[in-house]
């Protein structure tokens, strides 16, 4: 029942860069894009002129960033009419992505993108339980069934993520809301992998409930701490996650 | 944030009534044009597709062009099913950063992460349920612009059957800056809300853009005060 579109949770994939190193950013933004699922396999990538429009990189850099993913494996370039750049999902799966990423973090900095990530969602759900009409109060409920209802981890994945942006556009801030896909794409990411089985769902899905009873009773301090508390369960999980990882 | 008790004097709320219509007022021009085309291209084929639709771009184009006016997106969003070859569609087009007007790139397979169920969201649900016009927010727009706008909507009817609706967004910004010399005219502290008592625009620094003003009555909120049939009004705050 849904329309995929790249100016939403998919915003933090197609908007602008800002640092150093352009062509391994561009990578960096790809590559997670395709881990978070946003650019699911096939899915056909915008030409080059427009990738670096996009990204307000030259077309050098975007050629740079698409020899490393096509190297990767993660995209493939077909020529002639009806080419382009089109996503490759590796066959062992996008968690392997991740995890790679994974390897580049230390505890101290997962712990340190979760407090920022809790800051986020606390604050967004704190301020959604002030100014939320009783149609978002629907839609967040709506997303919560979505959540329970999701069986597979990719539809799991995207429950979570719809229900994060539910509740930054239910605080009524733009800039929650961009920050929360941002925060999403770098450390959504990483957070699924250690989730998705059928007993951190079930933890999911409470800590969502208890989220969206706060802001319906229009309880700031409640909504906030169960958004808190949600994401540091969650950052929690991910670090012995690593440290189980680590001790193969 | 407690409820306006006070009623407003006419001679207050008039100049604020007619800024906040007159926005209105431009919106549904746009998109009432856009639902006569797409009615009339949708009554003369059997089986519409996506390529049909071209008349929406011509008619929103010089608009979107044309940064005076608060208009900032516009277009057609088809109702699941009504075209042959794209379950789910938005003939839209909105500015870019640069004031450019661009098609809006969506996907007609539900299965990314950045899908988009529209057929809940209250600017396709109030048309298709009521047949009337509707002006949805002020709300986060994270499908299209993804700023805080105002979306205004039109059901797009052909022989009674609902097939979409014609639309047109506005910047709660733009919004702003066309009901602010309104606004501080006035020598009370009033407010621009919706239905749910969401605030658009206020004169006072303690009622902000998005905050809920509590206790409001919509339905009891006296006619000189309302905004035609929109679920707009001008209120009293403390």
């Amino acid at each position: 029942m849904a329309v995929p579109f790249y100016g939403r949770a998919s915003a933090a994939v197609f908007s602008p860069l800002e640092s150093l190193s352009r062509s391994e950013l561009v990578v960096r933004r790809l590559t997670d894009a395709i881990a978070l699922g946003l650019l699911p396999d096939a899915e056909q990538l915008p030409g080059e002129l427009d990738l670096a429009g996009i990204f307000g990189v030259s077309t050098v850099t975007v050629r740079e960033a698409l020899s490393v993913l096509r190297s990767e494996g993660l995209i493939e370039t077909r020529r002639g009419r009806g080419g382009g750049s089109f996503v490759r999902t590796p066959e062992n799966g996008i968690s392997h992505l991740a995890r790679r990423r994974l390897d580049g973090f230390s505890l101290g900095e997962l712990r340190d993108l979760g407090d920022v990530y809790a800051a986020i969602c606390g604050a967004s759900a704190a301020l959604a339980a002030r100014r939320s009409s009783p149609d978002d109060i629907d839609r967040l409920q709506r997303v919560a069934d979505a959540l329970e209802h999701a069986e597979k981890p990719d539809a799991r994945r995207r429950a979570d993520a719809q229900f994060h942006i539910e509740v930054a556009a239910a605080a009524q801030s733009p800039r929650l809301y961009h920050e929360e896909v941002g925060l999403q794409a770098e450390f959504g990411t990483l957070l699924w992998l250690a989730f998705g089985d059928d007993d951190s769902h079930a933890q999911m899905v409470r800590s969502c409930r208890a989220v969206v009873a706060a802001i319906a009773a229009r309880d700031p301090r409640a909504a906030r701490e169960a958004a808190e508390q949600r994401v540091s369960d969650s950052t929690a999980r991910l670090i012995d996650y690593q440290l189980s990882e680590a001790s193969r | 944030m407690n409820a306006p008790t006070g009623r407003l004097s006419p001679a207050e709320v008039a100049p604020v009534v007619d800024a906040v219509a007159e926005i209105a007022d431009h919106a549904f021009g746009l998109a009432d044009a856009i639902a006569t085309a797409v009615a009339e291209t949708l009554a003369d084929r059997a089986a519409p597709r996506r390529t049909d639709l071209a008349a929406v771009e011509p008619l929103v184009v010089p608009v979107l062009g044309d940064q005076r006016q608060p208009v900032q997106g516009a277009g057609f969003v088809a109702a699941p099913g009504v075209l042959q070859d794209a379950e789910w569609w938005l003939e839209w087009f909105a500015r870019d950063a640069d004031g450019r007007p661009q098609r809006l790139v969506t996907h007609s397979e539900p299965q990314a992460i950045g899908f988009y169920e529209y057929e809940h969201l209250p600017w396709f649900v109030v048309p298709r349920e009521t047949g009337h016009r509707h002006v949805t927010g002020p709300y986060v727009d994270y499908l299209c612009t993804e700023e805080y706008t105002l979306t205004f909507t039109v059901p797009v009817l052909v022989d009674g059957r609902f097939c979409g609706v014609g639309g047109a967004d506005v910047a709660v910004k733009n919004a702003e800056q066309a009901l602010l010399p309104a606004l501080r005219a006035s020598g009370q502290r009033i407010a621009v809300v919706n239905s749910f008592g969401r605030i658009l625009s206020s004169n006072s620094g303690r009622h902000l853009c998005g905050d809920l003003l509590d206790g409001i009555a919509f339905d009891d909120v006296p006619p000189d005060q309302r905004v035609a049939d929109l679920p707009l009004a001008v209120v009293a705050v403390d």
